[in-house]
């Protein structure tokens, strides 16, 4: 059903835009297919403490049946955050938001909350194993990529 | 920006499609209509109140249409699940496998229920119903009863949509000029035209001052508070006009505000008035229904139908205590009372009938009786006449064999007309004297 889509975008957008969880907050929702988010994290995790990072969400036509493309957005004051499963062009491994992983209950603020509480516990301030060759040959979309989820402790 | 695909917008379009589908079959209204509810989607409808979370749709995020629940109790909208399943087979709230088929049934009727319940603004809001009613009648609402649903335009060979309102005013497709702004526009969307989007549409009332649209000048014109308008106590005399806005005003000080209480106590003395009349001619003819009961009945033996005759009458003083709320009550109670007379009638005509043939009976079977009598009297008679008839032969022979040759055929007939003369004389005799048997 190709209206369900935007109409349940409306909703969120409706919805997030009056109140959204502390250390997220909404950039630009300008159309219903991509929308901007800042994220923070808010304890007091070295790695991350007083930096604010951007999310990008793009949405396709069949989201929520499939999962929305979110990455991290490079900008001079947002920059990619250190993450053993965040590359440096801001592609994020986390299976919440590959086809198996994703469930239609999810929403984008559950997803901003996913991945604030990945970076929160996170304690290792490095890229993933091979980012700097995945990010000078990867030309697929992120929701194409076959990850392995090699690591589950995050 | 407003979102491209607002639920109005879904629904005109889906509406336009059924319709087009729709328009080459008989164009009456209920066709129209049941496309339109055929392409109405509920979950386009806008609800009037917050709904409860609980009755929201994990997936889509409105409440449920047609919800299903799985074996692991979570409920979807039947659609959402579908979708979802097919990409997926797991639940998409716990990820535990899921068969669609076997392991998901419809929700309980309790769910369905609440969401019945759910107040819904009707789809066509934006075209001007502001009815807002559960969402279980929603449908048949627009299917039938909206005069804003779109339905096909009655004309056959026009093909357009128009609201149902404009169903018998024939085909509305015609072109014409906004009388304000010179744009060309349809006549069936002109006056959504002149409400919302003519760039002249609105003007400034000459008297108020206030801006209204245009084309309701009639209706601002009622409600205009520098207009003129008569005074309230014009039914009783005041002959004068004046502004809305200094009706009150003018109220306090018009001549006409004693008489006007008055004349209110008036009106409302008069209508009791007729009122009592009315009440008053009931009673008359109550009474003369009354009188005309207490007539005899036209039987000879009216002692017994009179003494009938009581028992109703006591049984209808206490009718008579009830007053007649209605006319149809007086008439209903009048059959009543004709009804029982016909009944004591017709008894009393059964008892006068057996009683009319116990006498018949009893004359009859005395002249049986004589009848009888007479009849053995006869035989009685007859047996003396043929022994005397015999008596007389045996005498003759005995005389003819006598004289045989003087008695010729005169004396004979002489003889015959004796014989004749004695048994004549005999019958006489036997009449007037009829024997005692």
């Amino acid at each position: 059903m190709a209206n369900l889509g935007p109409r349940r975008l409306t909703k969120e957008l409706a919805k997030i835009s009056n109140s959204l969880p502390p250390g997220i907050t909404l950039v630009s929702a300008d159309n219903l297919e991509e929308w901007f988010l800042d994220i923070q994290v808010l304890d007091q995790n070295p790695i991350y403490a007083g930096e604010t990072y951007r999310l990008k969400f793009k949405f396709s036509t069949s989201y929520p049946i499939e999962p929305p493309e979110v990455t991290f957005v490079k900008l001079d004051t947002r920059p990619i955050p250190m993450h053993p499963h965040i590359y440096s062009n801001g592609i994020i491994c986390l299976d919440l938001l590959g086809s198996q992983g994703w469930s239609p209950v999810q929403n984008v603020e559950s997803v901003c909350m996913s991945i604030q509480s990945m970076l929160t516990g996170n304690t290792k301030n490095e890229r993933p194993p091979g980012d700097e060759e995945f990010v000078r040959g990867n030309r697929l979309r992120p929701r194409d990529i076959d990850f392995y989820y090699h690591d589950n402790t995050v | 920006m407003p979102p491209p695909n607002t639920p109005e917008e879904g629904l005109v379009a889906t509406t336009t499609n059924a319709a087009t589908n729709t328009a080459t079959l008989a164009l009456r209204p209920l066709m129209g209509g049941d496309s339109a509810a055929a392409a109405l989607d509920l979950r386009a409808l806008e609800y009037e109140d917050s709904v409860d979370e609980n009755l929201i749709c994990p997936i889509c995020r409105v409440p449920f249409v047609t919800p299903v629940i799985t074996n692991c109790d979570h409920v979807f909208c039947h659609k959402c699940i579908v979708q979802a399943h097919a990409l997926n087979p797991v639940c998409p709230v716990d990820r535990l496998p899921l068969k669609l088929v076997s392991e998901t049934r419809p929700a309980p009727k309790i769910i369905h229920n609440q969401l019945d319940n759910l107040s819904v603004r009707c789809p066509n809001n934006s075209r001007g119903c502001t009815l807002i009613v559960s969402r279980s009648l929603v449908e048949n609402h627009v299917a039938r009863y909206c005069e804003k649903t779109l339905v096909p335009c009655p004309h056959p060979s026009c093909n357009k949509l128009v609201i149902r309102r404009d169903i018998g005013k024939g085909c509305l497709h015609y072109d014409v000029e906004c009388e304000y702004c010179e744009q060309v526009t349809q006549k069936a969307d002109l006056e959504e035209h002149q409400d919302t989007e003519c760039p002249n549409r609105k003007t400034e009332c000459e008297l108020c001052g206030t801006e209204y649209v245009r084309h309701k000048w009639e209706e601002h014109s009622r409600e205009c508070p520098e207009a003129e308008t008569s005074c309230k106590f014009a039914l009783f005399g005041c002959e004068q006009h004046v502004k809305r806005r200094r009706l009150e005003e003018h109220a306090l000080r018009c001549a006409y505000r004693v008489v006007g209480p008055v004349g209110e106590q008036l009106a409302e003395l008069r209508a009791e008035l007729n009122t009592l009349q009315e009440r008053d001619r009931l009673k008359d003819r109550r009474i003369k229904f009354l009188e005309n009961r207490g007539f005899p009945l036209p039987t000879p033996t009216s002692s017994e139908p009179i003494s009938d005759m009581n028992l109703p009458e006591g049984s209808s003083t206490h009718e008579d205590t009830a007053p007649y709320e209605s006319r149809d009550q007086y008439f209903l109670s009048l059959f009543e009372a004709m009804e029982s007379k016909v009944e004591r009638l017709s008894s009393a005509l059964n008892e006068v009938e057996g009683r009319h043939s116990m006498m018949l009976f009893n004359e009859s079977s005395q002249i049986k009786d004589q009848l009888t009598e007479i009849r053995s009297t006869m035989g009685v008679l007859g047996m003396h006449v043929r022994w005397l008839m015999n008596f007389r032969l045996q005498e003759r022979g005995r005389a003819g064999t006598s004289a045989p040759a003087m008695s010729g055929p005169l004396s004979n007939n002489h003889e015959n007309i004796i014989d004749d003369n004695i048994s004549r004389r005999m019958i006489v005799n036997l009449r007037e004297h009829p024997p005692r048997l």
